[in-house]
């Protein structure tokens, strides 16, 4: 049997969608230090600010290269997502749907906090909060769902000469 | 009921890796592995182009367990 070294498009679907959900993680991450910085001294801040922009670079440096690759892909017409009912697929709608009931619940949840406690808090903060809640289960769920996955990666079938 | 699959049978009788099954019909090997072992239920395009690969009708392939 040949070694398999070039990427089939289904692989390329799922790795796109790992990398996709790291970013949406990295995103998540810095989203949840901009709203931190409401509450820490400028020093602090002023930290957290750099924190921030090394994640969004991070974010970027996952991400770009697989959307790249996509569209170079799609613009010859090689990917016409066959993937979408794969395995990685299911988990990333699955984490969607896990992100949705949780920024439903928590910003049900926000509502009465944003009146009682947090009356002294801009805008731009609770977007932030809301943002870094959505993006971070989405993130976190995906990566909770496939963390067995190589665990249980079984073939042991001997494909012979 | 779950659903179960002679996949790995299959793939015996024709010698063939998770990787090459998944080549051969277009998806990934996480995608045939998570069948395999019962996490993922397959789509019915997907069930279908594994029972044809095979040649056999798709109920021979998979089926539930009572």
């Amino acid at each position: 049997m040949s070694q398999q070294t070039e990427e089939s498009v289904a692989q390329f679907v799922d790795r796109f969608l790992q990398r996709s959900a790291t970013g949406v993680l990295l995103v998540g991450a810095a989203y949840a230090l901009s709203a931190a910085m409401y509450f820490v001294n400028d020093e602090v801040s002023g930290y957290l600010n750099k924190v921030t922009l090394v994640l969004g670079i991070l974010a970027i440096i996952s991400v770009l290269p697989v959307v790249v690759k996509l569209v170079r892909l799609r613009s010859n017409k090689q990917c016409d997502w066959s993937g979408s009912d794969s395995y990685m697929m299911g988990v990333f709608n699955k984490a969607c749907v896990s992100a949705f009931e949780a920024i439903f619940i928590f910003l049900i949840v926000l509502e009465p906090l944003s009146k009682k406690f947090l009356t002294e808090q801009p805008t731009n903060f609770f977007i932030n909060v809301v943002l870094a809640v959505a993006a971070g289960v989405l993130g976190l769920a995906f990566f909770f769902r496939t963390r067995r996955d190589e665990a249980e990666f079984v073939d042991d079938v001997d494909p012979g000469p | 009921m779950k659903l179960q699959n002679r996949i790995r049978v299959y793939r015996a009788e024709h010698r063939l890796s998770q990787a090459e099954l998944a080549n051969m019909i277009g998806v990934s090997r996480k995608t045939i592995s998570t069948i395999e072992v019962g996490r993922f239920v397959p789509s019915t395009v997907i069930a279908l182009k594994i029972a044809r690969h095979f040649g056999v009708p798709v109920e021979d392939i998979f089926y539930l367990e009572e």
